[in-house]
Parts: structure tokens; sequence; C-alpha cells
């Protein structure tokens, strides 16, 4: 260990190698539920010094876990096997804009919120819009395949970004993909993104900027019940309209929500979408009429639209808000992310409301309707008889249950930890055999994040709510 | 290299439940033929001829419509003719989902059909759809001009069924539109071309076909006017679906027998942006621009003045065609250089943005067909058999070196091969890890051997 710690400290200087015990604590867990401690963190200030430290802990038969903001949800940045834990938030620069090719080149540290900020004064955003945005890393987002509100008609992080630098298991450099549209030879940026960090560690990345929108309009339907707001997702994308988000709130979310922001949502509102359409002024206004129609012919009862910035952001507050409420019902949530076919939400949401009545125990739901991409917050209390359990059990539930309406396990948070034993419900040992053949393709051993993903056989973790999500404050949502 | 016989082989299919086809001609790569041909109709089959065929070791191409086998190196060796044709069936379609489900096999076209019954479409444009199959269009894995809208073919794929060397069914993704349960192996495949798996069903992310479509048609004196006035309107936020910048030869090929009458814009509303600029020297080419823009009528025409405008203020004599009259020319663009079948020889550039104009006039004259797809600054050059430069190598690799110079790379296309000519060039970065894939899922090296980057 000192020998390690030594050539860490030469590599990346020793401000930046921590420790002692009250130093690594920090870095034991991250937006989900297991905890474990770094042997020691390394923070690089450079891309030479992130490869050097993966050498470093290669030679001494240790582990380097990436980390980025630790806003993660599926558990992808802790250090089971202990090692190296290597946070890359000093690499933070916004290193080109190109206005004419439309992309830029950041360090992985960088803020996903900071890369549409630089781009702005140019009209240009990055797409991709994790609700965790104001915090998360675009590494990390690289790593887990990143989605968020706005990826419905845009498309999720792969779909966005052109290239990365990485830091292959051997400590090389190098780079996949890049500025050009087509490159020969297989598509090695497209399996790393994704691959939450066992493959390689990222150290630029090179994403895609598109123009601004002309026109923006947000409406905000209101609904008796949790199957008409669900009837009128599948009608709205069935009319051929594909909106830039559609996302859903049931009653208990409403009943958590109202109190605490007084959005005026009446008291027996059974469900709210929120859908936002952009583009040029023309479609955006036709499109939004379109949308206000469906709404009421699906059974809306109500259906509030706005244009102006301000006012939009009045109708998605309710939304964004949803998270911290509900973590005021409970005193532990259980969040899952699996992911249905977007004609089977209504039988989803009906079928959790049975494993809700089950288990005993209340679950809300808050979510990217317009994928498919379901959010069941599972509210329990861990000091209260079998609670906990159940929670798990009832989470296994839902998670079967997208399955075998033809979903998956996870639309945008990752396995990591929390959905690896999970994954035989997805995919076969074949399957599973396929996939773990791409670490040693990549030549990349145990060196990188290991234990993540595939299934061990050990028990599920601990399930806490965790204070990585109170940090975000009281406006972080999913 | 395996000893296998023909007849072995056969037998063996046989008796795996796979039908044997009984002439091997027409699927001679460089003059050589396989020693049989396996049809299967079931991804079952697939898997069982390809378990039989690694059991000897036995060198495989997977075979979709035949368009693009020039793409690559002819195999190394040839044992095995798996066509996947029989694969044919679309096997899902949710039209509220926009997605679908398809076998490999089956034909681009034969999918846009059926997808245009619901009004949707999957925004793929190979040429030759009638005949281009999925499998071998995702294995090709590049865009045609509709790469400006949609991006790669990569970027619709969600999910996918691929069969390994060794004849083990491999599922990735599934047929949910988000979706990060495990690792996207079906990016191996896209743009594999077949070396590392057979793909055998792909689930697409499809969109709504637009309400209306319409194409401006500019003719400028240079390249470099035509790419100018095309960035102004690029950063718009228009819904486009191509930019191409075609040269005379692509231009003429492209309206050859159309009955293409586009409407004239009246260019007296339009001024120059700069009319005291120096008039740069006329080139004695004319450059055609083609933008294809989609969407609701609306946003079409609004797109479409825009474009004429810019295009006018940048010199050009402007048109435009909607509907199927625009539909037709954007398959006739699709098509560039492969109307009657695969072209002799085709090459595919691709350099930074900027640099597109550069690379589509560095081709010169010897390019009889050439087009500059502007946003994406990937060229596409084609080569009818009569019309070949004087010394091919010479000339590809004069080529690739001042393309090497924009930064760019330079793919080579040619149903028989060029001896001295690498058809994909210098490997890049990372060209270890590649290797290790290969290994990785094609141990016995029997998939399309010696048909990829770097000798894969
Ligand atoms: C309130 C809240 C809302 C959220 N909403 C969304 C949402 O809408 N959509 C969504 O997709 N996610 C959401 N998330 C989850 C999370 O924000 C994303 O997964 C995000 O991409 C994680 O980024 P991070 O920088 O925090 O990564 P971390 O949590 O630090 O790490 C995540 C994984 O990435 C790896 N990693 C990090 N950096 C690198 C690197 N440079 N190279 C290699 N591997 C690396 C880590 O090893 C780990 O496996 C939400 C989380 C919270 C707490």
């Amino acid at each position: 260990m000192d020998a390690l710690v030594r050539e860490l400290q030469r590599a990346v200087g020793s401000r930046y190698v921590l420790t002692r015990p009250q130093e690594l604590l920090v870095y034991e867990y991250d937006g989900a539920v297991e905890r474990a401690l770094p042997g020691v963190v390394a923070v690089p200030g450079s891309a030479a010094q992130a490869a050097q430290v993966v050498g470093i802990a290669r030679r001494h038969g240790v582990p380097v876990v990436p980390r980025g903001a630790g806003t993660g949800l599926s558990g992808g940045a802790i250090p089971v096997y202990g090692g190296v834990l290597m946070p890359m938030t000093r690499l933070n620069r916004v290193l080109e804009i190109d206005v004419a090719e439309r992309m830029a080149i950041v360090e992985p540290g960088v803020v996903n919120i900071d890369i549409s900020k630089a781009a702005e004064p140019y009209g240009l955003r990055y797409a991709p819009d994790p609700s965790s945005q104001k915090a998360c890393t675009i590494g990390g987002n690289v790593a887990e395949n990143a989605g968020g509100p706005h990826c419905l008609a845009y498309g999720v992080t792969t779909n966005h970004v052109m290239g990365m630098e990485i830091v292959l298991a051997d400590g090389s450099l190098a780079w996949v993909g890049g500025r050009r549209h087509e490159l020969p030879g297989y598509d090695l940026r497209g399996v790393l993104i994704g691959s939450e960090g066992t493959l390689a560690v990222t150290t630029k990345v090179a994403v895609r900027l598109q123009p601004l929108p002309e026109a923006v309009t947000t409406m905000l339907a209101i609904f008796q019940d949790e199957d008409d707001a669900s009837n009128a997702v599948s009608a709205i994308v069935g009319a051929g309209i594909v909106p830039a988000a559609i996302e859903m709130m049931d009653r208990l979310t409403i009943q958590a929500v109202e109190p605490a922001i007084h959005a005026g949502y009446p008291p027996d509102a059974g469900a709210v979408l929120l859908v936002e359409v952009e583009g040029l002024s023309e479609p955006v206004a036709e499109e939004s009429e379109e949308v206000q129609q469906v709404c009421y012919r699906n059974g809306a009862t109500e259906v509030r639209v706005a244009a102006d910035p301000t006012l939009r952001e009045r109708l998605w507050a309710g939304r964004k808000t949803a998270l911290g409420a509900l973590g005021r019902l409970a005193p532990n949530y259980y969040l899952l992310d699996g992911v249905v076919p977007r004609t089977k939400i209504l039988e989803a949401l009906r079928r959790i409301r049975e494993i809700s009545g089950e288990y005993a125990l209340p679950i809300a739901n808050v979510f990217h309707a317009g994928d498919g991409n379901l959010h069941p917050c599972i509210l329990f209390d861990e000091r209260v008889g079998d609670q906990l359990r159940r929670s798990k059990e009832a989470g296994a539930a839902v998670l079967r249950t997208c399955i075998d309406l033809g979903g998956a396990l996870s639309g945008e948070h990752g396995v990591g930890l929390e959905k690896q034993e999970y994954m035989d419900l997805c995919f076969s040992d074949a399957d599973l055999d396929a996939m773990a053949r791409l670490n040693p393709a990549f030549g990349a051993g145990d060196t990188f994040n290991p234990g993540k993903v595939f299934p061990t056989g050990a028990s599920c973790v601990e399930l806490l709510q965790h204070p990585a999500i109170a940090r975000l404050g009281a406006d972080a949502f999913v | 290299m395996s000893n296998v016989t023909a007849a072995d082989l056969a037998r063996a299919l046989q008796d795996a439940g796979v039908a044997v086809g009984a002439d091997t001609a027409p699927y001679a790569l460089a003059g050589v033929e396989p020693l049989a041909v396996a049809l299967p109709t079931t991804v079952e089959e697939v898997s069982a001829a390809l378990a039989a065929a690694s059991g000897f070791g036995a060198a495989v191409v997977p075979w979709g419509g035949g368009t693009r086998q020039g793409l690559g190196s002819p195999p190394s060796s040839y044992d095995l003719a798996l066509d996947m044709r029989g694969l044919d069936r679309i096997v899902a379609h949710e039209p509220a989902d926009l997605t679908v489900t398809v076998q490999a096999g089956c034909t681009v076209g034969a999918l846009q059909a059926a997808l245009k019954r619901s009004w949707q479409w999957l925004p793929l444009d190979p040429p030759l759809p009638g005949r281009a199959t999925v499998g071998g269009t995702l294995a090709a894995g590049s865009a045609g001009p509709l790469g400006t809208g949609f991006g790669l073919p990569r970027e619709m794929v969600i999910g996918m069924r691929a069969v390994l060397a060794d004849g083990t069914v491999v599922k990735s993704g599934g047929n949910v539109v988000k979706n990060v349960t495990g690792f996207a192996l079906d990016r191996l495949h896209v743009g594999g071309l077949g070396t590392l798996g057979v793909i055998a069903e792909a689930t697409f992310k499809i969109v709504p076909t637009p309400l209306k479509e319409a194409t401006v048609t500019a003719a400028f004196a240079s390249a470099a006017a035509a790419a100018d006035a095309s960035a102004g309107v690029a950063s718009i936020g228009l819904p486009m679906l191509s930019v191409e910048l075609l040269n005379e030869a692509a231009w003429a090929r492209a309206t050859e027998g159309l009955s293409l009458r586009p409407e004239p814009i009246s260019a007296a509303a339009v001024q120059p942006v700069n009319p005291e600029a120096p008039v740069e020297p006329a080139e004695e080419r004319t450059w055609h621009l083609v933008a294809r823009v989609g969407g609701r009528p609306a946003a079409v025409i609004r797109s479409v003045d825009a474009w004429a405008a810019a295009c006018e203020s940048h010199g050009a004599t402007v048109g435009w065609v909607e509907d199927a009259e625009s539909a037709a020319l954007a398959d006739r663009v699709a098509d560039l250089g492969w109307h009657d079948g695969p072209p002799a020889l085709a090459v595919r550039i691709s350099v930074p943005l900027s640099q597109g104009v550069d690379a589509v006039t560095t081709l010169g004259d010897a390019a009889p067909a050439a087009a500059l797809s502007v946003t994406r600054g990937v060229v596409r050059a084609a080569w009818a058999a009569d019309a070949l430069p004087d010394d091919r190598v010479a000339y590809l690799a004069s080529l690739r070196e001042r393309v090497a110079a924009l930064g760019g790379t330079v793919v080579v296309e040619s149903p028989t091969p060029i001896g001295g000519v690498d058809p994909w060039g210098p490997v890049g970065d990372a060209f270890e890890v590649m290797r290790g894939l290969k290994e990785q899922y094609d141990p016995q090296g029997v998939l399309n051997p010696g048909r990829f980057l770097g000798g894969l």
C-alpha cells in the first residue's frame, strides 16, 4: 500500500492523493444504496496522469474505479473491491467548441449542463439532459449511456457522442471514434458507451451539438385517472407526433407534490402529463394544438399551455420537485428504472398498483412516459418490521413485470451493483457470456470497476435513502 | 484453412436441417465460388448452419442482396455462402411504439413498403433498396444521404439477435427505445461487415413519415459557394432530410429519365449577401446542391424559402420539386453509381466537415459521379466499368495521400480486387482491441475471413 500511495503521489501530486479515513468516507457512496470504502483516492489533473494512475494500479494488482459526480443510481462508482478510486472531476474544461462542425470536445469531468451553457452563445446545445444535469458529469453520462426527459425526440448519450479519448488497462491512451462521421473499423465507441466504467476510463469526449429550437411550448394535461393518461401517451405518438418530452406523474406523486409547491393540481387528479414540443414555430403551433386535442379526447380535464420560459418553468415545477416531495412521505425509497414499450404503460402501472397492494408498500410513479421508462419509487421505512425486505421483493416483482411486458431492467440508470442479480431475467447465459467477452477483448481484466453489471450470485444490496440525492438539494428530480 | 469437401459440407448442412442451394456461381467473389450455399429460413437454421460449418473450420460469407459484396478485401478463404434472404419476415411492428423487429434477409424496400401502410418509415437509404437486405445494410454500416437527418444506421438499432461463428445465438438490447441493460453488443455488428457474427434479426426505432417533403435544387459555379450557402441555412434547425452536393456527372445520372420539372424560384426579391465581394474565378464545372426537407407543410415551405434565398444570394440558379418528384430524385441521389447494380469502383471519403469541399474537388476529373454529404463531410464517388481511371492503383494511392492531408480516410469498394490497394487504408488507434474482438467472437477466424480493416 505504501509503495502504491507513493507512486500515486508522484503521478498526480500528494495533494491529490487521499488516504485518511475521513477523506475516503466521502467516496464510499454514490446516488444508489451500497457503500464501500476505497483503499486510496487519486485525482488526476490530466489525461496523461489518469493513464499513469491506471498503469500504477495495474502494476500493484489493484483495481481502478473511475468516478464522476457520484450521482449514479445503480452503485456504479462504488469501489466494492477497494483499490484506487479515481475521481475525474479535475478534468473539467470545455476544450473546444467548433461552431462550424457543430461539435465540442470536453474533458470527462465537465458537468452535463455546462456543455450547453458553453454552447449557448453560439445558438447550440448538447441535447441529452439527465434530470441530474446540474451535477452529473459527461464522463458518467458516457459510462451509463444516460438519458433524460428530452431524449424522446433526440435519443440518448450514445446518439450524441462522436468519440472519446480513453485509457486502456495497459495505461495507453487511444481515441475511439472522433471528429469524422464515418470511420472504418468496429464501433468501439458504441460498445464503450454504457459499459459502466468497466472497460476503459474516458479522458475526453467529442459531442455533437444541435441548434437551439426556435420555439418551445410546454403543456400540462390533468387526468382523472392513470389509464387515461397512459392512453394519451400512446395516442400522441400514434398520431405521428414525437414531442421533445412526455413526462408523467401518478396520483400518489401529485398528492405529495401539491402541498409542497401548490401547483394547483385538483385534489382528485389521478395523473398529470407534461408534454413539450419544440422546433420551428409553425410546426410547434400545430403540434401543440394537436397534443391538446389528443389529451382532451383521452379524458383530460384541463390542459395548461405555456410558451414563455418563466411560465413553462412553472409547469415543470411539480415534475422537478416530485422526488424531493416523495422523500417527505417516507424515510426511505427504492427507485427503479424499468422500461416497457410505451403501449404497455397502462398495464405496467396497473400491475405496479397490484404489487403495491400485495407488499403493502406505497409505490409512486414519476417518469419519462414517452420512452416507456418507468421510475417506480417504493416508499418504506427500514426501521419498521420487515419493510426493507418487502421493498426489495416488491422491486423484484416490478422488474419482472417490466420484462414480462416486453421491456428491460434499466432505461437509463445502468445495472451496476443494483440490478446485476436480475440480469438473467433479460439475458441467457450465452448472451451474458458474449457480453463478458468484451472484457478480454479490451484487455481489461480486473483493472476497471470489477464486480459490476454481471451476476455474482451474492445477495442484493442494502437499500437506504441516500444522502447523495439529498446533496443535490430540493430541486433534485429523476 | 479448412480441408472440407463440398459433399461433406452439404451433407452436414442437410443433416442439420438446413436447405442447400444448387448453384454456387451467383455467390462468386473475386472469381472464387464457395463449395456450398446454405439457405436458412429461421434464426435456428442460421445457428445450425454456422455450427455445422464451424465444425469443419469452414470459412463462411454471410450473403444478403449482394449489393455491397464489393466492400472489403476478398475473403482469404471461402467455403460456404450463407444466404440470409430466406429470413425475410417482419417479426413485429407496433406503430404506437414506433418500433419494428425484422429478420435480416428482408429487403430495405420491402420493409419500407410495409411500414408505409402505417405512415412510418425507417430512415435508411442504401443503394438498390429493392435488393439490399436489412442485415447487409447494417453490416456495411454506412449511411446514405439520409445520414444528414438521422445519423448512421447504428443510431436506429435498439436490439439485435446475432449468431456467432460457432452457432451461438446472442441477444442484445431489446424492443424498447431506451435501454441500458447490458452491453451494447449490437454496435459491434453494425459496420462490422459480418466478421464478428451474422446479424439474424434487428429491432429499430422508426419515425413517422414526414407529412410533406420537398427538394431544393441549386446550380452553383463552385463547390465552395454551395458549401457556404448551406452553412448559413444548416444552423437554423430546419427539418433537413439530406443535403448533397453533386458534380455534373452525378447530377446527370440522378436526373436522367426523370420527368423532373423544377419550379423556378424568382430571384427578384433576393439580394446577394455582399454584392461588393470579389467574384471568385468561375470554375468550368457546375455543382448541384440537392437539399431535401420533410415535415409539416408549413415547416417545409419555410425551409424551401430559406434554402432558395441562401442559394440565390450565393449566385445559384434555383428550382424545387415536391412530394413524389422529390422522393424520386432522392432515390436517384441515394443510388449514386449503383443505378445498374454495383459499380466497377466506388470510394467513400470521410473528412472533418470543414474539409468536405476540398475532398470532393480533389477527386478531380477522374470521378465520373461524386456527391458530398455537406453536413457530414462524407463523399461518395463511383466509376462505371468503361470509365475507370487509367491507372487505378496510382490514382487511389494519390487520392489517399491527398485525403490524408485533409485529415480523412478513403474506403475503396470494388467487386474485383485491385492488387496493391488495401480497401480500408491504414488502421487507426486501438486496433489491438479490434483484433481482440475478432479473437473473442470468432476465434477460428471463419466469418468473412480477411475482409475487414487490417485483415481481420
Ligand atoms: C436526482 C437524480 C436524477 C437523475 N436523473 C437521471 C436521468 O434523468 N437520466 C439518467 O440517465 N440518469 C439520471 N440519474 C443518474 C445519474 O445522474 C447518471 O447515471 C449520470 O450519468 C451519472 O454521472 P456521474 O458523473 O454522477 O457518474 P458517477 O455516479 O460518478 O459514476 C457512474 C458510473 O460511471 C463511471 N464513470 C464515471 N466517470 C467515468 C469516466 N471518466 N470514465 C469511465 N467511467 C466513468 C463510474 O465508474 C460509474 O460506474 C439521476 C441521478 C440523480 C441522483
